[in-house]
C-alpha cells in the first residue's frame, strides 16, 4: 500500500520539475566534436564573400565572462602562460556561415585598453565547453558593427562610388523644417503641429521657377512626409526687383516627394472665387500661370569633408540633384472696366515645356538639429528661349537664428499677342530679375 | 496527533510549492508579444529608405543563421514596422515585419538589440533621419486585417506585380513604383469613358501623378438605361495627382481645352458646338474601417469627404475653342463653367479573402456630390480575373449627364511566378 506521504512526496517532485520539463534548457548540438565548433582556417582558405559574419561584443559581461573561462582553460592547460589577454578586453568575433547550414567560430580577438590585438588560440579554445563557445557564436547579447563597411550606414552614406546617400536630412531642409517652427521672415512659415503634419505658408513658386517675390501668390497648405496640399491666394510680397512679376489668382496645388521620383501639379483660375478684389502688378498687363506641372528624378551623394579632415572644401553634406521636366501655361489679358479678366492670349504649348535641373545641398544636421548651410540652385530651360535661374543660401548664425538671400533671373521675355495694339501686334513680358534677403527664427 | 500534523504541514507544504510553481510557469508564459499598442505610448513607423531596409533584412538574415529560433526571414514584399517608447530613448519596443493579410512577426525587448546590433538599432531608432511613413497597424484592434488591407491598398495601389483592367491598369517595378493608366475616374462618380479622359502616370503606394488626354478608347462597354446619348462630356490636356497617406485621401486634377480639339474623338458624340469638360476637380476624404465577423464577415470601408469640380463650357469657332454662355436648351449660363461642390460618401463591402488574397466579391455605393451616384459589384471568380459590373445615376441633369447607365469591364491580376 502506498503511503499519503509518498504521494505528496512524488507530487511534489512532479511540481517542482514541471518548468523543467516544459521548458527545457539543454541546447540541442548541431555538431558532434568540439572541433566541429570552431573552423579549420587551413581546411579552406577560400571563403564566399558574405560567408564571414563579424562583430564586436558591446556586452561587457559576456566578454568578461567568456575571456575569463579562456584564461582558466589556458592556464590550466600551461601554468607558465604569458597572459597577454586580460578578462578587461574588448571581444571581436568571426564566425562562418556554413553552406550545409549553421555556423562555427572563425576567430575571437581580445583588443586591450593599450588597442593591442591579440588572437584567441585555437588550441585553447577546443578545449572550452561547447556551451560557451556556443554562447558567443549565439550572439545573444548586445553587440556592434566592426569595420566602415558595416558602419558607413551612421551618417547615411552608401560605400560606393557614387557615394550615395540616404535623402532625408537634405530634403527635409528645403521641404519643411527639422525643428518644430521655422519663421522666416516671410519667405516662408512652416509650423509642425505635429511630427507628422506642417501648416506652411510660402510665398511665390519656386518650383516652377518663380520664387518669393518673382510670383505674386501665396500659398498655404498641409504638409506631410510625402505630400503638400495648398491653396493658391493672391498676395505681394516686398523685395528688390527689376520686371514684370507673375500675377496671382486663386487655386491650389499638390506637391509629392519621394526619394526617388517627384513632382506637381497647380492651377489658378481669375473666375474661382472673386475677380474684383484681386490687385494686379499691371492691371493693363496681367500675366499669369493657370496651371503647371511637373515631374523629376533625384538623386542624394555626399560632398564635402569632414571638419577634422586638413585642407579646404565645402563641409560635410548631403547635394541633392533633380533632373525633370515641368509644363506650364501662362494667360495674358486685362481687367476691364467692370474688373473682369479679358484673355489675349495665351503661351503656346512648346514654350509651356521646360527643363528642370535643380541642386539642394545641405551641410549634415548638428546635435541641435541645425543645417549650418543651405544652398539651393535651379535651372528651368524652356524650348523657346524662356527659361530662369533662381538660388538661395541659408546661414544659421545661432541655434534659433538664420539669415538668407534669394533671387531669380529670367534670361528673356515673352510676346504674347495684344489685340488692343493692332493685329498680330504683340506686347513682351519681360519677368526681369528678383532678389530677397530675409531672416528666420526657430524654435 | 502527530501524524495529523504531519499530514497539515505537508498538505500546507504541497499547496506552497504547487502555488510558487504555477506562478513560474505562468510567468514563463506570459511572454508573448503585446499586440495592439497604444498610440499615446508609442510611435510607429515603416522603414521606406531601402538601404536600412536592406541592413534589418541581412541582421535578420544572420541572426537566424547564428541562432536557433522560429522567426522567419524579411520576405521582399513585407513591411517592416519599427515602433519605440516615448519614454524611452535610443531603444526600439518592437520591430514587426510581415504583411497586414498574411501577419506579423514580432521581435521585442533585448531580442531587437540581439538582431540589429547597437548602431543599426540606433540608426533606424532616429525616425526623423531617414524615409519612413507613420503606420498606424500596431495600433489597430485586430493585429491581422486582410480585408481592410485590400480594401486600402487595391483602390490606390495594388499588391500585385500586374494589374490590368479596362479603367485602370498599374505596372509595378518593384515595391516603390510603377507607371499608371487610368480610363475615366470612378471617385469622381464617371468611370470608363462617362468622364472623357484618360491618366497616363507614375504612381506609389503613397501618391501618383500624371497627365490627363482625351479619351482615345472608342468602345462600348455597357448600356444606357435612361438618358440622352450625345450629351457626354469632352476631354482635354491637363495633369492630376492624388496622395493616399495614413487615412487621408486627396486628389486634384485639372484640364484645359484651347486649342486644336482634333485629337478628342468625343466630339463626333456630342458635336462642336457644345463642348463640355470637367477643367478642374478635388476630391479629400478620410478612410474609416471596420472588420466585421458577424455581419456576412468581411470588411466595410466608410469615405466621407467633400468634392468640388467645375465643368467648362466650350464651343468650336473655326477651330478655335470659345467660351460659351449658351446651353443646349437655348438657356443662358451665367458664366462659361459651372462649379460644383458637395459631400462625398463611399462605402466598400469586401466578403472574407480566400487564402488571404482575394475576396469573392466586392460592393461599392458612392455619391460624389451632386453629380452621380455609382454602384459597383465585382466578382472575382479567381484571384487572376475579376468581372465589375458598374451602375451609374446622375443626380442633376445636364447637358453633359442624363440618365442612368450599366457598364462593365473586366480586371486582371498578375503576378510574377518568380517571387
Amino acid at each position: 500500500m502506498i503511503r499519503p506521504r509518498t504521494i505528496l512526496q512524488l507530487l511534489i517532485l512532479i511540481i517542482w520539475s514541471m518548468p523543467i520539463l516544459i521548458f527545457p534548457q539543454e541546447y540541442t548540438e548541431l555538431y558532434e566534436t568540439m572541433d566541429e565548433w570552431i573552423y579549420d582556417k587551413d581546411e579552406d582558405i577560400f571563403l564566399e564573400p558574405g560567408q564571414i559574419v563579424e562583430w564586436a561584443v558591446i556586452d561587457r559581461e559576456q566578454s568578461r565572462y567568456f575571456l575569463k573561462k579562456y584564461l582558466d582553460v589556458l592556464t590550466d592547460m600551461d601554468p607558465m602562460a604569458n597572459l597577454q589577454i586580460q578578462e578587461t578586453d574588448e571581444m571581436r568575433v568571426k564566425a562562418v556561415k556554413k553552406e550545409t547550414g549553421g555556423t562555427v567560430l572563425y576567430s575571437v580577438n581580445a583588443i586591450s585598453r593599450a588597442g593591442a590585438l591579440n588572437e584567441l588560440s585555437k588550441t585553447v579554445l577546443v578545449n572550452m565547453s561547447v556551451k560557451d563557445i556556443k554562447r558567443v557564436l549565439e550572439r545573444k547579447y548586445e553587440w556592434d558593427y566592426i569595420n566602415n563597411l558595416d558602419t558607413g550606414f551612421i551618417t547615411g552614406d552608401i560605400i560606393n562610388v557614387f557615394q550615395e546617400r540616404n535623402y532625408k536630412q537634405c530634403r527635409d531642409a528645403f521641404w519643411w523644417t527639422h525643428r518644430r517652427v521655422d519663421f522666416g521672415f516671410f519667405p516662408r512659415i512652416i509650423l509642425r503641429v505635429t511630427p507628422r503634419y506642417a501648416i506652411n505658408l510660402e510665398f511665390g513658386r519656386e518650383e516652377i521657377g518663380y520664387p518669393v517675390n518673382a510670383s505674386r501668390t501665396l500659398n498655404i497648405g498641409l504638409t506631410t512626409e510625402v505630400f503638400n496640399l495648398y491653396l493658391t491666394v493672391p498676395s505681394a510680397y516686398p523685395g528688390i526687383s527689376n520686371g514684370h512679376p507673375l500675377d496671382g489668382a486663386y487655386g491650389g496645388g499638390l506637391k509629392f516627394d519621394s526619394p526617388r521620383f517627384g513632382g506637381s501639379i497647380s492651377f489658378q483660375d481669375l473666375d474661382f472665387v472673386s475677380k474684383g478684389d484681386i490687385t494686379y502688378f499691371d492691371s493693363e498687363h496681367i500675366i499669369y500661370n493657370d496651371y503647371s506641372g511637373q515631374l523629376y528624378w533625384s538623386f542624394t551623394n555626399r560632398v564635402g569633408k569632414p571638419e577634422d579632415e586638413p585642407g579646404f572644401g565645402m563641409p560635410l553634406g548631403s547635394l541633392r540633384i533633380f533632373i525633370g521636366t515641368t509644363l506650364f501655361s501662362l494667360v495674358y489679358g486685362y481687367q476691364d472696366e467692370n474688373a473682369e479678366f479679358i484673355t489675349l492670349d495665351r503661351s503656346q504649348k512648346m514654350m509651356a515645356l521646360q527643363g528642370l535641373l535643380r541642386a539642394e545641398y545641405a551641410t549634415d544636421m548638428d546635435e541641435n538639429y541645425i543645417n549650418k548651410w543651405r544652398f539651393m540652385s535651379q535651372l528651368n530651360l524652356g524650348l523657346t528661349g524662356l527659361g530662369s535661374v533662381q538660388f538661395s543660401a541659408t546661414r544659421s548664425i545661432i541655434q534659433w537664428l538664420s539669415v538668407s538671400a534669394s533671387g531669380a533671373y529670367f534670361w528673356s521675355g515673352v510676346d504674347f499677342l495684344d489685340s488692343r495694339l493692332g493685329p498680330e501686334e504683340t506686347y513682351r513680358w519681360e519677368p526681369g530679375w528678383y532678389f530677397n534677403p530675409s531672416i528666420s527664427i526657430y524654435f | 496527533m502527530k501524524r495529523r500534523l504531519d499530514t497539515i504541514r505537508y498538505t500546507l507544504c504541497t499547496c506552497l510549492l504547487l502555488a510558487i510553481s504555477s506562478q513560474t510557469i505562468l510567468a514563463q508564459s506570459n511572454t508573448s508579444p503585446k499586440l495592439n499598442l497604444d498610440s499615446r505610448r508609442y510611435q510607429a513607423w515603416t522603414i521606406e529608405h531601402e538601404p536600412y531596409r536592406l541592413l534589418v533584412e541581412n541582421a535578420l538574415d544572420e541572426y537566424i543563421a547564428l541562432t536557433e529560433t522560429n522567426l522567419e526571414p524579411v520576405m521582399p514584399g513585407d513591411i517592416i514596422i519599427a515602433i519605440r517608447s516615448k519614454t524611452a530613448r535610443n531603444e526600439l519596443f518592437q520591430l514587426r515585419y510581415g504583411q497586414s493579410a498574411q501577419g506579423f512577426s514580432i521581435i521585442e525587448g533585448e531580442e531587437i538589440k540581439w538582431i540589429l546590433g547597437r548602431t543599426l538599432l540606433l540608426t533606424i531608432f532616429e525616425k526623423d533621419k531617414y524615409y519612413h511613413l507613420d503606420s498606424a497597424i500596431p495600433f489597430s484592434k485586430r493585429a491581422v486585417q486582410p480585408e481592410l488591407d485590400y480594401l486600402a491598398t487595391e483602390l490606390f495601389w495594388t499588391k500585385t506585380d500586374m494589374m490590368i483592367s479596362l479603367d485602370r491598369a498599374i505596372y509595378r517595378f518593384g515595391n516603390t513604383g510603377g507607371i499608371l493608366y487610368e480610363w475615366g475616374n470612378e471617385l469622381a462618380g464617371r468611370p470608363y469613358g462617362e468622364a472623357g479622359y484618360m491618366r497616363m502616370g507614375i504612381s506609389t503606394p503613397v501618391f501618383k501623378i500624371g497627365i490627363q488626354i482625351p479619351s482615345i478608347v472608342a468602345m462600348t462597354n455597357g448600356y444606357q438605361i435612361s438618358g440622352t446619348d450625345n450629351y457626354k462630356l469632352n476631354g482635354g490636356m491637363g495633369g492630376f495627382g492624388a496622395f493616399s497617406y495614413s487615412n487621408l485621401y486627396g486628389e486634384l486634377a485639372f484640364m484645359n481645352n484651347t486649342g486644336d480639339m482634333s485629337q478628342d474623338p468625343s466630339l463626333d458624340v456630342t458635336g462642336l458646338d457644345f463642348i463640355n469638360y470637367v477643367d478642374f476637380y478635388g476630391l479629400i476624404y478620410l478612410n474609416l474601417g471596420v472588420t466585421t465577423t458577424r455581419f456576412l464577415g468581411g470588411a466595410f470601408q466608410m469615405k466621407p469627404g467633400f468634392t468640388f469640380q467645375r465643368v467648362a463650357h466650350r464651343k468650336m469657332v473655326q477651330d478655335q475653342v470659345e467660351s460659351r454662355f449658351i446651353g443646349r436648351d437655348g438657356l443662358a449660363f451665367t458664366n462659361d463653367a459651372t462649379f460644383y461642390y458637395g459631400f462625398f460618401l463611399r462605402a466598400d463591402y469586401v466578403s472574407r479573402l480566400i487564402d488571404n488574397r482575394f475576396p469573392r466579391m466586392h460592393i461599392t455605393g458612392q455619391i460624389s456630390g451632386t453629380t452621380s451616384f455609382l454602384a459597383k459589384v465585382t466578382i472575382n471568380a479567381t484571384q487572376a480575373l475579376g468581372i465589375p459590373i458598374t451602375y451609374i445615376h446622375y443626380i442633376s441633369e445636364t447637358d453633359w449627364q442624363t440618365g442612368q447607365t450599366l457598364l462593365v469591364g473586366v480586371s486582371i491580376k498578375l503576378e510574377n511566378p518568380l517571387d
